[in-house]
């Protein structure tokens, strides 16, 4: 059977928006680590290290996880002077990044 | 008794707006407002920034390729993702590989803007060449000189796509990270404000220098959303179909292909490098020559 090429681009459309709107319809979307699927502020909580997000900062992991901000510093080689309110998506680089925080914090609280 | 060959009838030449209303002026209109849409997503999350009260989504949760990165840790850690990935870039990567499944790589074709910026790219090339006809005659003798070379790498880096797709979702379910996002060309335009170098950046300079002279550079050889949308694409109902009565051999269609396919030779075109943009539809002369067809999956003939 024949297609129409408008037909076919307008179908493209119904069927990548729809499935978007669709998902988003049933509460399944979120575009950012700061809610959750049902728009819920999402917090660090320090039963678990998941919770940390890129855009929280390293004062806010450092309170939660009762790990002193020099520590972290230290323990990822960033300079010293940085400040406690960076956010830590900005401190990515060769020898820091989340996954690496979340597994140093998970392996500090064991005794 | 002989079968009589009808010759096709050529298309009717279309002016004034009639000549504008085509699939390919749609298709355009369709990559502009997705490029837009990403670029003010873009400009508000500058703009507002990280310590904004107000949510500004970055324009990295819209990546369907994050999608597929963050799969595997989403499904095995309990809904958690990888780094710079949220549930909408899984919502958007399933969108892609059910549009795949149904409509072959349309989201390259019609949606993907980096796509788009490669076609505007290769537009403003063949622009020049036909303002400036020295520049023409150099690119013309350099593209003649190395065809047998060009035409050899061309074969096989098409296969490079799919290790970097290989590399890229293993990578992400074994490490935890996006072990690709310093080497994307997308993450490093649209993090392009951070002002931080990534080998991403490089690759995107290659992608668009490389633009003005062959069509979409980066589809054709590494994407890996184009590979994983491709391959899906094959179990899909549609397909191109040239009709070898009606066809005169032109090679118009295959002049046309953004993805370099040799359209002319083909009965159909199931190609995974197809993205199903249909100027090889648009661009054919003749009546019934080269048509959308839809019909059972795998047994286009």
């Amino acid at each position: 059977m024949k297609i129409n090429p408008f037909v076919y681009g307008t179908v493209v459309l119904v069927i990548f928006l729809g499935v978007i709107f669709g998902f988003q319809g049933a509460g399944v979307w979120s575009t950012s680590g700061k809610v959750d699927g049902a728009g819920k502020g999402i917090q660090p909580s320090a039963a678990d290290v998941n919770t940390i997000k890129g855009w929280m900062t390293l004062e806010q992991v450092s309170t939660t996880f009762n790990a002193p901000v020099a520590e972290i510093l230290s323990a990822f080689n960033l300079p010293a002077d940085t400040p406690p309110s960076t956010a830590l998506k900005d401190l990515e680089s060769d020898t820091f990044d989340i996954t690496g925080l979340r597994t140093w914090l998970q392996n500090r609280k064991k005794p | 008794m002989t079968s009589q060959v009808v010759p096709s009838k050529v298309k009717p030449r279309l002016k004034g707006l009639k000549a504008l209303l085509t699939h390919q002026t749609f298709r355009r209109v369709v990559q502009l407002t997705f490029a837009a849409f990403i670029l003010y997503i873009t400009l508000v999350h500058v703009w507002a920034g990280e310590a904004s009260t107000n949510l500004t989504a970055s324009p990295e949760a819209f990546c369907p390729f994050g999608g597929l990165e963050t799969f595997y840790k989403y499904i095995t850690s309990a809904g958690t993702y990888v780094p710079h990935t949220h549930l909408s870039n899984l919502v958007v990567a399933a969108g892609v590989l059910i549009l795949a499944l149904l409509m072959r790589s349309a989201f390259c074709g019609w949606i993907c803007p980096l796509g788009f910026i490669q076609d505007i790219i290769h537009g403003f090339s063949a622009w020049l060449q036909k303002r400036f006809v020295p520049l023409r005659k150099v690119l013309r003798t350099i593209s003649q000189r190395g065809q047998p070379v060009w035409a050899f790498l061309d074969k096989y880096l098409r296969f490079v796509k799919y290790g970097v797709l290989i590399w890229a979702v293993t990578g992400a379910a074994i490490y935890g990270v996006m072990v690709f996002k310093d080497y994307d060309p997308w993450s490093a335009l649209i993090n392009m404000a951070e002002w931080v170098f990534t080998p991403g950046l490089v690759v995107l300079g290659l992608t668009l220098v490389g633009s003005l002279f062959v069509e979409r550079p980066w589809c054709r050889y590494a994407c890996p959303l184009g590979a994983a949308s491709g391959l899906l694409g094959k179990l899909s109902p549609v397909y191109l179909k040239r009709e070898a009565d009606a066809c005169t051999n032109c090679k118009i269609c295959t002049n046309a292909c953004p993805m370099g396919l040799n359209v002319h030779t083909a009965t159909t075109i199931t190609s995974v490098d197809c993205i199903s943009c249909l100027e090889c539809v648009g661009e054919c002369p003749r009546e019934g020559a080269l048509e959308v067809k839809i019909g059972l999956p795998l047994m286009a003939k």
